[in-house]
């Protein structure tokens, strides 16, 4: 069953993890592909790709065909698998980008909190994504980048090849664009258990 | 972002798009990396897999897509084994691409040998239903079923259909040619008549 994961690991970064990942070690690329899979994989449905984990498996291919070229650390590795993900998605899937029929399925662990509430974070969640529709192609690659990805700006700018400054100002904008369409729809902050 | 909704937002974004994947989707992506890595370090050809669905198995749009999850398995194995030359068949692959092979096809019942229990190719053919045919002896029913003519049919049903002698040795037909009455009309004679000058009939000038 598959199960939430909000949260960045940023402790996450074995020792050796891309030398044996480079030698083509199974278990190196288990735990590179649980580690970053889902975000790869949220990226995709927030850029309203359907097959979501047809990119995955792309992005983790071609990443294992180019590790050979790849010299940094884990961090410099997480920013190139999103800046493969991006060059993915935008040579191969042209992705639609509009949620005009189904919205991402959102799983919430009923087991930990009731079915209302359940609900209500479902609504919340879908809304979350609806509001992105209001933004450019770059601008939602850029606020994907940066929210669900977790890459800081100069990141993100490399991932899309462009400049930082250029990035912060798409950012901006996009923010601001995604605050007033949140007030537009009602969005409702109120508590919700974790 | 240090506004309250937006950090609200990127918390319920988060939780709409970003779920671990199925301890299988990542058994199947991370084999494919593997092996695409692998590949390149032995400079053995790289197997295209393409892996998704869950539980099952994509092909990217290659046409397969009406097949079960199954006959993909099965026709993605064949792929990569024919682009490896038929070296998982031998055995003969780097250690992580044969054990990765080895462990898809052993689900259709395909069994090649490991790089640690090397073993024959068995196929189990006795698993492939055979069709129910009449064996020798057996009269093979013939359907009683009245011939109609179709209304309307022009063909010529009992005009004899002359059939060429294509024996060795035999006569070919000869082509019946249409006939034509100015076949035998005279052919005019188009040579250019010789001309002879009688030698007197030319005076030479004469010069100054």
């Amino acid at each position: 069953m598959q199960t939430r994961r909000s949260q960045l690991n940023p402790e996450f970064a074995p020792p050796e993890l891309l030398d044996r990942a480079r030698g083509g070690d199974g278990d190196a690329w288990s735990q590179i592909v649980h580690e970053l899979g889902p975000r790869v994989q949220g990226y995709a449905q927030g850029k309203g790709i359907v097959d979501a984990e047809d990119v995955v498996q792309d992005v983790f291919t071609a990443a294992a065909r180019q590790i050979g070229d790849f010299d940094g650390e884990w961090r410099a590795f997480r920013s190139w698998i999103f800046s493969i993900a991006y060059r993915q998605i935008v040579n191969r899937y042209r992705s639609p980008s509009r949620h005009d029929g189904e919205l991402p399925r959102v799983l919430v662990d009923e087991d930990h909190i009731g079915p209302d509430q359940a609900v209500v974070i479902r609504e919340m969640a879908s809304e979350a994504v609806a509001a992105m529709d209001v933004l450019s192609e770059i601008e939602r690659d850029v606020v994907l980048l940066r929210v669900i990805a977790g890459l800081d700006t100069a990141e993100v700018a490399k991932a899309v090849g462009k400049r930082a400054g250029n990035v912060r100002v798409i950012q901006s904008r996009a923010l601001a664009k995604v605050r007033a369409e949140l007030e537009r729809r009602g969005y409702v902050m109120e508590e919700r258990q974790p | 972002m240090s506004d309250a909704l937006l950090d609200r937002w990127a918390d319920d974004l988060n939780e709409a798009l970003v779920h671990d994947l199925s301890p299988q989707t990542v058994d199947l992506i991370a084999g494919a990396a593997s092996a695409s890595a692998t590949s390149v370090v032995t400079g053995a050809a790289a197997p295209t897999l393409t892996i998704a669905k869950g539980a099952g198995l994509a092909t990217g749009g290659t046409g397969l897509a009406g097949l079960s999850t199954i006959a993909k398995v099965g026709v993605t194995t064949l792929a990569v084994m024919v682009g490896t030359g038929v070296a998982a068949v031998t055995g003969t692959l780097p250690d992580p691409v044969q054990s990765w092979i080895a462990g898809v096809v052993e689900e259709i019942g395909i069994s090649l040998p490991t790089p640690d229990e090397p073993t024959l190719l068995t196929i189990p053919i006795d698993k492939v239903p055979l069709p129910d045919l009449p064996l020798d002896g057996d009269p093979i029913p013939i359907p009683d079923l009245p011939i109609e003519e179709t209304p309307g049919s022009k063909l010529p049903f009992d005009a004899p259909i002359p059939v060429p002698d294509l024996t060795p040795g035999g006569v070919a037909p000869t082509p019946a040619l249409p006939s034509d009455d100015k076949a035998d009309a005279p052919v005019p004679d188009l040579t250019v008549p010789t001309v002879t000058l009688p030698p007197d009939s030319v005076t030479p000038p004469s010069l100054p």
